[in-house]
Parts: structure tokens; C-alpha cells; sequence
């Protein structure tokens, strides 16, 4: 291959790798596990985030109409299979990856990125959409300007809604979408509507009202997941740092429906999980590695066999074994000295990568340093328990109507949450909290929030 | 008759989507399905299954007019 005559302004340098032939061998094994795995290997290669539309819409996960609803009759014409069968030209995905999770579609005769699970839930079902080709081609224009497909997807969703129930005469009406992509443009440039838009669905509910449906948690709407019918993650949506993001919550709904069938609809020991999720999100995150390495952290053995009897107790017990997590979890994360083998490669490789004495302990240590040193920073702020919410929508009204339990318990499942994370009860870290984890000489630093700002 | 449906890797792979048969047991329909396709019925037998669109065991009884949905496992976003 001919090399190209210039670097694009680049010096090339080599980055050093402590012990390089130690990691090429890891290296090596972890490729070979990710390609055997049914999720890294088989799902994400194949059918991409899609791909878990379907699933979604059997566990009454997918979010229709506005969070109004559970599943969306017409959800096989939105489906990753649909999309993969009719659409998608190749699997594409981030440099050296083994996974490739990628689409590519066709836009107007051209090659564009594909939509993630995300774009089709909520510019499908969301607004009552069943026209695979029109979110192709909102998701390409969505991109080229910029905008977050999540966050415009849901605050139309709820502009459609305000209208529906006469609070704003905004002319947008779900399952109408011939005018949504002047919509995009709108919000872009800030034109009519678009103006009100561009700020966002807290923003709007608190001009129009409708606060009550308004989906989003500290100003960021949520993803297609509905709540739910996954409680663990609408814990995750309302504590998590930036707002309702259901990676940076911990994404529970991976083994609440998704992978595993751990009750979507039980509290219990959800909170402890969630912890731990996304303490080791935040550390595989800021070692810059790919989240979507981690969930081969799910043992293939019951990921591949979800009728076997392993599987079915593996998914039973896990609400009564919060407790253990919450021991292990307030151990000194010095006890656990080792690395994970063959699920959990990210410690050990960036130990041989830095030549830092990294361990599994001190890698979930890293995360919760993370996480807690972004909620100290929120607090200072301002950000307390009242902030860490749901839309009434998701915590008042069942999703089936007469079964109590689908709906977030959110009040309860935040007591044993800052608990566990140990947090006083209004969601501050407690001085013993940031003790524990190095993290209280930072307020020596006497930057405030107003000194910030100037 | 009994519809059956194909989601997941697994439908990408046989190219199978849906077809009506007149099954009485989860356990013909994974026979069925393995003729229909190149895939041995172990495969289908490790597939979530949904009756009418609500999870489901393996051991349900299947009715006329049922629809019976089979998952192979899926992961995350
Ligand atoms: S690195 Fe992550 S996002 Fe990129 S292709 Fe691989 S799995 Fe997908």
C-alpha cells in the first residue's frame, strides 16, 4: 500500500507501551473473547445497538408516545432486523475495533452513519413514526448539524404532547412528520418554533407547563428505555451526573431485560448494582476505552443459555444479594488485589500499557473517585436530592394501568442508593465519603461556583 | 395456527422471519424451525421466547391463533 505524502500537518510518534509484548498477548486473548462473545461477537457486529428494538418491545421497554407507553405496535417496521435486512450496506465501527457496532446506510444516493438503538425507539414509537427511511435521513441531518438525535427526538416528543392536550399551539402532531426536518433546521438556526425548541423539553414545560411529562432528569432527556419496566435504570436516569443519561446511570436494563431477565419491576438491591455499574463505566470510560467492551463483563455461558436452570437462578437471586455488594462494595478496595481473567481485561491492560500497579480494586476506585468527585462538583453547584427526579409520568402512573408496580420507586430506591454510596440523605457526599476516597483536601481549593463563573 | 416469528442474529443468519404452523408445544416450533433452516433446533432451543409479545417458559401450552416470538440473545447500546 502506497504510503500518503503527508500526515495532515501531524508528527507521527509512537505511543510507549510499558511491557508491549505482555499486552500484545493480552491483547490477543481479549480479541478472541470479545469475537466468542454472543454480545460483542454476535449482536453488536451483526445487528448494532438496533438490534435491541425488538427485545425492548417484548419487555414493555420501549418508549411510545411521548414514555406514554411500553411497546409500539408498528415496532417491526423500526426494528434493527428491518434495518439490517432492507438498509444497512456495511458493518463499519471505530478504528482496531473487533466489535464494530457501526451501520452505514444510504442517504440521497450517499454512505452516512446508521441510527443507534436510541434515534429509532424515540424518532420511532417515540412520536408514532413508522418510517424507517424518514429516520435515516433525519439521523444524517440531525448529525450534520450537530444535534444530539436523543435530546431533539424526546423534546419533539413532548412538544408533540403539548399540543395534543392544548397547552402549546405548536402545530406538531405525533405520527404527522412530513415537516420534521424543517424542525431540525429550525432548532439549528433558532427560527419560529425551532426557538423554543432549541432549549430543550425542561425549558419548554416550564414555559407551556406539562412539567409532568416532560421526560428528562436535571434538564437531559432520557434515552429510549422506558423506566419504567426497567427500575434499575430509572434510579440510574434520575441520580446519574449529567443528567438522565442511561450510560453515566449505570445501565441497568443490560441484565433487567435486555441480556438477562433479572425482575425489571423489583427495587430491591437494584441500588447497590447500580453503583457498582457505574463505577467501573466510569473507569473503563476515562481510560478511554470503549464502554461496550464491558458487557462481555456478562459471562457468555448465561448470556448464550437463558432457558438453562444456571441462568434462571443467576437472574433470581440477584435482588437478594444487594446486601453482599453493599459489604464488598464498602470494603477497602485494596482487598481486591487481583485482576478478573478473561471478562474483565481493562485493569491488566492498563496496567501493562502505563506500568501503574493498577488492579481490579484500585481500577473501581478510580471510577468512584470519578463518579463521587463529579457529584461533589454538582453539589457545589447546587445539585441535591430534589434535582436527582423523574417526570411525575414515570413515578406516579403505572405504565400498566391497576399494576402498581410499573413504576419507578424512585423516593425509596434513593434512600438505599445514597446509602450505599454514602451520601447523606439529601444526596450530599458525606466528609467520611470524600475522606475514604482522597478526595477531601480538594476543598482547599477554594473555587466557588461564583468564582468559577466570573 | 400458531404464528411464529424470528428476531435477533438468528433471523439474519437462517434469512427465516415468520410462517404459521399448527404446533401445540414450544418444543414442535423449535423442531419446526430447525427444518425450515440449516440451523440445528439446540440454537433455537437457547432463544428468549415470547407468547403474544409477554415473555414466556419454554414448557407453555400454545392455542390456536397464538404468536409465539423467539429472541436469540441480545446486549446493550
Ligand atoms: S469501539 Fe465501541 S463504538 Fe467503536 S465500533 Fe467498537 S464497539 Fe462500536
Amino acid at each position: 500500500m502506497e504510503k500518503p505524502e503527508s500526515n495532515y500537518g501531524f508528527r507521527e510518534q509512537t505511543v510507549p507501551v510499558k511491557e508491549k509484548e505482555k499486552l500484545d498477548k493480552l491483547n490477543r486473548k481479549w480479541f478472541k473473547y470479545l469475537k466468542s462473545h454472543p454480545l460483542t461477537g454476535d449482536q453488536l457486529p451483526r445487528l448494532g445497538t438496533a438490534g435491541l428494538v425488538s427485545t425492548m418491545q417484548m419487555r414493555g421497554q420501549l418508549s411510545t408516545k411521548n414514555y406514554k407507553y411500553g411497546t409500539y405496535e408498528d415496532y417491526e417496521k423500526v426494528s434493527g432486523e428491518y434495518l439490517a435486512e432492507e438498509y444497512n450496506i456495511v458493518n463499519k465501527g471505530c478504528l482496531s475495533c473487533p466489535i464494530k457496532c457501526a451501520r452505514t446506510v444510504m442517504v440521497d444516493g450517499k454512505p452516512v452513519k446508521g441510527p443507534e438503538l436510541e434515534t429509532l425507539g424515540l424518532l420511532g414509537g417515540g412520536i408514532l413514526n413508522n418510517n424507517l427511511e424518514a429516520i435515516l435521513k433525519w439521523n444524517y441531518e440531525l448529525d450534520e448539524l450537530g444535534m444530539d438525535t436523543i435530546s431533539s427526538a424526546s423534546t419533539l416528543a413532548f412538544a408533540m404532547e403539548a399540543h395534543e392536550k392544548g397547552l402549546w399551539d405548536n402545530g406538531l402532531t405525533f405520527g404527522s412528520t412530513e415537516e420534521i426536518s424543517k424542525v431540525w433546521d429550525d432548532i439549528a438556526y433558532r427560527k419560529g418554533i425551532g426557538d423554543d425548541l432549541a432549549n430543550g423539553s425542561r425549558w419548554c414545560s416550564e414555559k407551556y407547563g406539562g412539567k409532568e411529562f416532560a421526560v428528562h432528569s436535571k434538564g437531559l432527556e432520557l434515552a429510549a428505555y422506558e423506566p419504567r419496566r426497567t427500575v434499575g435504570l430509572g434510579l440510574g436516569y434520575a441520580v446519574s451526573n449529567r443528567g438522565g443519561c442511561h450510560l453515566n446511570g449505570g445501565y441497568m436494563v443490560l441484565v433487567e431485560g435486555l441480556s438477562l431477565a433479572v425482575d425489571q419491576q423489583n427495587p430491591h438491591g437494584k441500588a447497590d448494582f447500580t453503583m457498582i455499574f457505574q463505577d467501573l463505566m466510569e473507569g473503563v470510560s476515562s481510560c478511554g476505552q470503549c464502554l461496550f467492551t464491558t458487557y462481555a463483563f456478562l459471562p457468555s455461558l448465561i448470556i448464550s443459555h437463558p432457558q438453562s436452570w444456571y441462568t434462571k437462578a443467576f437472574c433470581k437471586i440477584v435482588p437478594y444479594i444487594g446486601f453482599v455488594l453493599r459489604i464488598i462494595n464498602k470494603l477497602p478496595t485494596g482487598i481486591m488485589h487481583f485482576h478478573i481473567p478473561v471478562i474483565f481485561n481493562q485493569s491488566k491492560a492498563l496496567k501493562l500499557i502505563t506500568g501503574m500497579p493498577v488492579t481490579f480494586g484500585s481500577f473501581i476506585k478510580a471510577g468512584r473517585r470519578g463518579y463521587t468527585l463529579e457529584r461533589h462538583i454538582n453539589t457545589r453547584f447546587g445539585i441535591r436530592r430534589k434535582d436527582d427526579s423523574l417526570p411525575k409520568r414515570l413515578t406516579d402512573d403505572p405504565q400498566i394501568p391497576g399494576n402498581e408496580k410499573t413504576k419507578v420507586p424512585l423516593e425509596w430506591m434513593k434512600n438505599v442508593y445514597y446509602s450505599a454510596r454514602g451520601w447523606s440523605r439529601d444526596g450530599v457526599p458525606t466528609p467520611k465519603t470524600l475522606r475514604r476516597l482522597n478526595l477531601d483536601k480538594l476543598d482547599s481549593y477554594k473555587v466557588t461556583c461564583e468564582e468559577f463563573k466570573k | 395456527m400458531v404464528k411464529i416469528k424470528l428476531f435477533g442474529t438468528l433471523r439474519l443468519k437462517t434469512g427465516f422471519k415468520e410462517m404459521e404452523a399448527d404446533i401445540s408445544s414450544i418444543r414442535e416450533a423449535w423442531v419446526l424451525l430447525a427444518q425450515e433452516t440449516d440451523i440445528p433446533a439446540r440454537e433455537f432451543r437457547k432463544c428468549i421466547i415470547a407468547l403474544n409479545g409477554v415473555p414466556c417458559k419454554a414448557s407453555a401450552k400454545l392455542s390456536d391463533g397464538d404468536e409465539i416470538t423467539l429472541f436469540s440473545p441480545s446486549g446493550g447500546g
